[in-house]
């Protein structure tokens, strides 16, 4: 057959089976039009989403294009001759039954399709063999995975997770979407272990290649225990608390007798009817009993803004430590501009407390710096005060501190960052 | 029932050691049209104009040590310490 006769034989619309070869040659075109469409799309999904396209979705795509070519076939003969024999009933038997065909032989597509780009993908390095090599490869990649580290450490000052999470945690990988900086990828890896693991508070330590060095993770502070200060307790009495009394009012406690006298001071953690818990000085906590009623004096509000920070400070992850410099460690002479987190104060050797340093003062052997940042920072801090200085090179981080306070974080990943703290 | 106090408390120490030595904390409000509205951190200069440090702004949440490129508006909620009349000073210009 020649190809003026084949192109002939495709370029009709009203196709039936009155002309056996004529609809032989339009269904064969047909199949392989919606396999060859169903497996050209198996193979971009697999390129983009990395996993098998469902099968309905690869046989859509197949018979949208019969159907595509039928109607535009359709189209040009109503526009050419001015007929419409898409209706007439061996036509639409023909249409039917290829379009049946078109539905079956797309599954074969998409599984060719599959192959081909398995085998294809994994020979350019984009597929997903869970080698170390490919591991590389994809970090810089479409997806980004990381891989957390088989041993989970327990946060010091949180309450520890369940060892259930903690071994459901372990070795496992995480894919992420590719082109994040370090800091991205920190925060949604941070975000995805409290979302998905239910952990309060994560320490982790990445590398620029997307590596989890160090993981240490908290569970979630419940109660009140957590929220009050050391020296202090917090107790329930019957009392008549305002009916716009609610936590964090400070309130004088009285006795109800004939005499009215003042207990003891406190702060209101919770209100529920007349039961009030009160957070008060430890050695108060003996007057108070849970049988007798109180009345509560309501005091104007005081400024409590450091119980208030310490608190809030129990709710993120950055928290307050403190590193002590060994003489002739990497920290010494550098300045508070080089810790990415605050320096609060610096107690010296002699014991006098330096509070807010100026950010140009040097760190000196001995000292004791307060630090407000996140874990992970103190951490290196701390490694950093305990390492002896390698070689003098070291002193080009303080000089580049100001210019890279503005640069995006790829670089400065396992680092210090240096950004400016205000 | 007495609850008692948690955890090893990092937080709690540093915060009365510095009130201590003379640093108060305190929580204040960005105010509409004023010097930091519509700034970020480092650009109004807050630690080196007003010597008080922000330890902490909640824009939508909150970010404890925020950088030095977090832009504050109106409205927004900062713990600051620093000494007491530095914080005056700051309070009177600022928010």
């Amino acid at each position: 057959m020649s190809v003026a006769g084949l192109s002939a034989l495709l370029g009709q619309s009203g196709v039936t089976f009155g002309q056996p070869t004529t609809a032989a040659v339009n269904l064969l075109v047909f199949a392989s039009l919606s396999a060859l469409t169903a497996g050209g799309f198996t193979v971009a999904y697999r390129w983009y989403f990395k996993s098998l396209v469902p099968e309905g979705i690869a046989i859509l795509a197949g018979v949208a294009v019969v159907v595509l070519y039928i109607n535009t076939a359709s189209l040009g003969v109503v526009v050419g001759q001015g007929s419409v024999d898409l209706f007439r009933p061996g036509v639409v038997f023909f249409n039917v039954v290829a379009l049946g065909v078109a539905t079956a032989v797309a599954p074969l597509g998409r599984r060719i399709g599959d192959e081909l780009a398995s085998g294809l993908f994994s020979l350019i390095g984009l597929g997903e063999l869970d080698t170390e090599m490919s591991t590389m490869v994809r970090s810089v990649g479409r997806v980004t995975s990381v891989g957390l580290p088989d041993e989970i450490e327990d946060m010091e000052s949180y309450d520890p997770v369940t060892e259930e999470t903690k071994a459901e945690l372990a070795g496992k990988t995480l894919v992420f979407p590719r082109r994040l900086s370090v800091d991205e990828l920190r925060s949604r890896l941070v975000a995805r272990l409290k979302d998905d693991y239910s952990v309060g508070y994560v320490d982790v330590d990445l590398t620029a290649e997307g590596t989890v060095e160090y993981l240490a993770v908290g569970s979630r502070a419940a109660g009140v225990g957590a929220t009050i200060a050391p020296g202090t307790v917090a107790v329930a009495i019957r009392a008549d608390p305002p009916n716009n009394a609610a936590s964090g009012d400070q309130v004088q406690v009285w006795s109800t007798g004939e005499l009215p006298k003042r207990l003891t001071s406190g702060e209101i953690r919770g209100v529920a009817g007349d039961t009030v818990t009160l957070a008060v000085d430890e050695a108060d906590a003996t007057v108070l009993s849970p049988t007798e009623r109180y009345r509560l004096l309501t005091m104007p509000a005081e400024p409590q803004a450091d119980r208030e920070f310490a608190t809030l400070l129990r709710s993120v992850d950055e928290t307050m430590g403190t590193v002590t410099l060994e003489a002739g460690s990497t920290l010494v002479g550098e300045t508070a501009a080089t810790v990415s987190g605050a320096v609060l104060a610096i107690r010296q050797p002699d014991g006098k407390l330096v509070t807010l340093p100026e950010r140009d003062r040097l760190f000196e052997g001995g000292e004791t710096i307060y630090v407000l940042g996140r874990p992970d920072v103190i951490r290196q801090l701390d490694q950093w005060a305990t390492t002896p200085l390698p070689d003098p090179t070291v002193d080009e981080t303080s000089e580049t501190a100001d210019a890279a306070a503005q640069v995006d974080g790829e670089e400065r990943a396992g680092t210090v960052e240096f950004d400016d703290l205000e | 029932m007495v609850v008692l106090s948690r955890g090893t408390r990092r937080e709690f120490e540093p915060v009365s050691l510095l009130r201590r030595s003379g640093i108060r904390f305190r929580k204040l409000t960005v105010k509409p049209a004023g010097p930091l509205d519509g700034h970020t951190i480092g650009a109004v200069g807050v630690r080196d104009r007003y010597n008080v440090l922000i330890i902490a702004a909640k824009h939508e949440q909150w970010q404890v040590v925020p950088q030095g490129s977090q832009t504050l508006s109106a409205g927004d909620d900062l713990y600051v310490i620093g000494s007491c009349d530095s914080l005056a000073a700051f309070e009177e210009v600022a928010v």
